[in-house]
């Protein structure tokens, strides 16, 4: 009888505690889905906007130039619709080059949009400042350079590096000197800094060596950049840094020798470092030896064969690299003992199978 | 008789009314703990605190280790993935534990390794590993291949040949989110006495992955993964969220979690003869610590998140529960010398009893509970009043907690973002209480079966691959 009381008392307090608590979550919950459906009702207006708008940003982009299809899409799209139509107009521009831009950039203008981009790249809302970089960057617009370069600063990492993607895409070489300077910024990721200097093409090289020339600590981060852009005309200053005192440069500079591919000076620096004293510096020598496919080079590789096993097994792949020549030195080397035997024997077996 | 029969059994479902009361008012604190936790959290760790942890010269290195066993079908998308993480220093350690799969062929070429030397102390002793493999395009890059020996084993060979002062442990078949490191190294950086450190695991089944990367996130298609996705979310954001909050945490997923090196091989390395190695470890490294009487911590970062792939088979996931069951018991019995012993602090004088009684007796207590109010009731023997209440103790306040999880959830990270996704959610914490629940009882009640009769082994855990997913 104590534990059927014991019982009724225990439901006299659940129960009204299990309502209330069951009443304070369905509340919550109604109120967090209200929320979800007020965006997504807005998405959907969104996608239907965009679907009006879809022939008149057809009409413009794709026929050609035709000004009465200008002022079409602006009088159809404007208002409330000039964010379909912008998406329209940007989606393209992630993939193709060309007349497109400019067209899009002048539609994006008369829309308005280009202006409020550029007021929007001071938003406190992160994500809006990172969508304008964006949207700025793919139109190319030159007037946003200042206020990009500006934003490389940000306290955000996704504004900094739509500015930094967006100053590549913009490609004014005014930004060169200040894009560079972001190399030695571990705020920004190297690879974004790299992807946009790319875009400059061989002036990017130029003012990475001029760079260079400021501290001698930047030797190393332009030296791997030279390699990454592979742009032969950073090859001098590669060969030049080669005898540096410093074996960490050396190695940096004939991996980036390798990437970016031997001419005939940098083909005997690349010989002359297989004898250097640091293992990781004569490692890079017989990649970037196997990468120049000169057959000429390839009893140097065999010979270090039988070095630290770095070496060895850079040179082993490089004369794998160096096809039937290579293949040759393989084959005798399979007869030796030791780690650069069996180097042989698994490159044998890679090119078998 | 009948009149002794009817108290016993009145007092019997009295327990175990008060059994659900007190497991699900502790989950219900939780998710008040959690949710302060929360939303400390975020509001602590802003992407501007972030940049100078990835700037400070003080980041330590971390050394990813991935034990990986038969794993030909998700090798190469989850090493892709973690050769690309966003962290300063770190190497990843793939050891293969005697596969007898192409595992080892899809890394070899895959990723083009040379066989290498091996050149460093093993302090922990482990089966032997036959070989060193290393890229040429990537010096960051090892793989181990060794003899089967179990993940424990694997593990412990990944320790010795790291070089770095963090081991990060991780599931062959689970992938990383970029700052996933980043995240989980931060309380090493924020406090230097931080031992371990676990990150959130998400199920995966149902997301969009390219290239190593979940690209879109959403829910699983079977109901068995959905089911999962609401228990994962009930026991990460809220159970280990507060369980870190009072430095009584003890379990770290094994498929992601992050250890000091030193404080590892100084307790020895994963244990090799139990299945619950992830709980063992982290168990043994409180006790260690306290011991020793140094302070320390063990936490649990709610944010980086590590996706792996679920069990869509009964079978499957019977056996995962069992083995998880098994595991529970085998820890608490290597260590019962720490349950409610004050010198062990929180951990022994709440988490151990809190597994003691809710993840070991538990489904002893949950089982027979259902069983002898079914019975009884049938009979006659049994007031209805108290059947209703089990089913109000058990069912609706578990339902109430489940939704409070998802909600959580919904209020922190949003992660599932269509408003489907988070109806799926909340209509799988309903059904979830309605049979499922009891069905992973029943699974555990077999566990314990099993740990008494001594019976060994993982069983098996078949991989779709994650392109599937």
């Amino acid at each position: 009888m104590r534990v059927i009381s014991l019982a009724d008392a225990l439901r006299a307090l659940l129960v009204p505690f299990i309502a209330a608590l069951g009443a304070l979550l369905v509340t919550l919950l109604i109120v967090l889905v209200v929320q979800r459906v007020i965006r997504e009702m807005a998405w959907q207006l969104h996608v239907r906007r965009r679907r009006y708008c879809e022939p008149f940003v057809n009409a413009w982009v794709s026929a050609p130039a035709d000004g009465a299809a200008l002022d079409r899409l602006v009088r159809q799209c404007g208002g409330a619709r000039r964010h379909a139509a912008a998406e329209l107009l940007l989606a393209p521009l992630r993939a193709i080059a060309g007349d497109v831009i400019e067209r899009s950039r002048d539609a994006l203008t008369r829309l308005g949009l280009r202006d409020r981009w550029l007021e929007r790249l001071s938003d406190r809302r992160w994500w809006v400042r990172s969508e304008a970089a964006q949207a700025l960057g793919l139109i190319a617009a030159p007037e946003a350079v200042s206020l990009l370069a500006a934003r490389l600063d940000d306290d955000h990492e996704e504004v900094r590096a739509a500015a930094i993607e967006a100053l590549g895409r913009i490609g004014d070489d005014s930004v060169l000197a200040v894009l560079v300077a972001q190399l030695q910024n571990p705020r920004h990721q190297r690879a974004r800094v790299v992807s946009a200097l790319r875009s400059f093409g061989p002036a990017a090289s130029a003012e990475l060596v001029r760079w260079s020339h400021e501290a001698s600590s930047n030797r190393q981060v332009v030296a791997e950049v030279l390699g990454q852009i592979g742009s032969s005309a950073g090859l001098d200053t590669l060969t030049g840094w080669s005898g540096d005192p410093d074996p960490a440069l050396r190695e940096t500079c004939f991996r980036a020798i390798g990437d970016i591919g031997l001419d005939e000076r940098a083909y005997y620096f690349a010989l002359r470092a297989l004898g250097d004293p640091h293992p990781a510096v004569r490692a890079m020598a017989a990649r970037a030896l196997g990468r120049s496919g000169r057959v000429d080079c390839g009893r140097y590789l065999a010979a270090r064969l039988a070095d630290e096993w770095t070496v060895a097994a850079h040179s082993a792949a490089a004369l794998k690299q160096l096809g039937e020549a290579g293949l040759t030195y393989l084959t005798d080397a399979v007869r030796a003992n030791g780690p650069g035997a069996d180097l042989a024997r698994q490159m044998l077996w890679e090119i078998e199978g | 008789m009948r009149a002794s029969i009817v108290a016993a059994l009145t007092a019997w479902d009295l327990a175990v009314l008060l059994y659900f009361v007190t497991i699900n008012t502790i989950y219900l604190l939780f998710c008040v703990v959690a949710f302060v936790q929360l939303r400390d959290y975020r509001r602590r760790w802003t992407p501007r605190r972030l940049d100078a942890v990835l700037q400070s010269p003080a980041t330590p290195g971390i050394s990813v280790i991935a034990p990986a066993y038969n794993e030909e079908a998700t090798i190469r998308e989850s090493l892709r993935s973690l050769l690309l993480l966003h962290y300063p220093q770190f190497e990843v350690i793939v050891v293969n534990d005697g596969s007898k799969d192409g595992t080892l062929r899809e890394l070899v070429t895959g990723f083009r390794l040379l066989r290498a030397p091996a050149g460093y102390d093993q302090p922990i002793a482990t089966k032997p590993v036959q070989a060193v493999y290393r890229s040429l395009a990537n010096a960051d890059l090892v793989v181990l291949d060794k003899v089967n020996g179990g993940k424990a084993d694997a593990i412990n060979a990944g320790i010795n040949a790291a070089r770095y002062p963090l081991v990060c442990v991780i599931d062959a078949d689970s992938l990383l989110e970029d700052e996933a490191l980043t995240r989980a190294a931060l309380p090493f950086i924020e406090d230097p006495s931080t031992l371990a450190a676990g990150g959130i695991i998400r199920i995966v089944n149902g997301c969009t992955v390219e290239a190593g990367r979940v690209t879109r996130v959403g829910m699983p298609r079977s109901w068995l993964a959905q089911l999962q996705a609401v228990e994962y979310l009930r026991a990460f954001l809220a159970g280990r969220v507060a369980q870190s909050a009072m430095n009584s945490l003890l379990i770290i997923s094994g498929a992601f979690g992050i250890f000091r090196r030193d404080a590892v091989v100084a307790v020895g390395g994963f244990r090799h003869d139990t299945i619950g190695e992830d709980m063992e470890i982290v168990t043994r490294l409180h006790r260690w610590a306290r011991d020793a009487g140094r302070p320390y911590r063990i936490v649990f970062q709610p944010d980086p998140v590590c996706w792996t792939e679920v069990p869509e088979s009964l079978g499957i996931l019977r056996n995962q529960r069992n083995r998880w069951q098994r595991g529970t018991l085998q820890v608490l019995s290597y260590h019962r010398g720490m349950i409610g012993r004050s010198r062990y602090g929180a951990v022994g004088l709440f988490a151990m009893p809190y597994f003691l009684i809710f993840e070991a007796a538990g489904p002893v207590i949950e089982l027979s509970g259902y069983l002898v109010t079914i019975v009884a009731l049938a009979l006659g023997l049994l007031d209805w009043r108290f059947a209703e209440l089990l089913f109000l103790a058990a069912v609706l306040y578990g339902t109430l907690i489940s939704l409070a999880s998802v909600l959580l959830e919904e209020l922190s990270f949003r992660r599932y973002p269509r408003l489907s996704d988070l109806l799926r959610l909340v209509a799988f914490g309903v059904i979830e209480n309605f049979g499922y629940r009891q069905l992973t009882t029943w699974w555990r009640v077999r566990g314990i079966v099993d740990f008494l009769r001594n019976k060994q082994g993982w069983g098996t855990m078949t991989r779709k691959g994650f392109t599937q997913s």
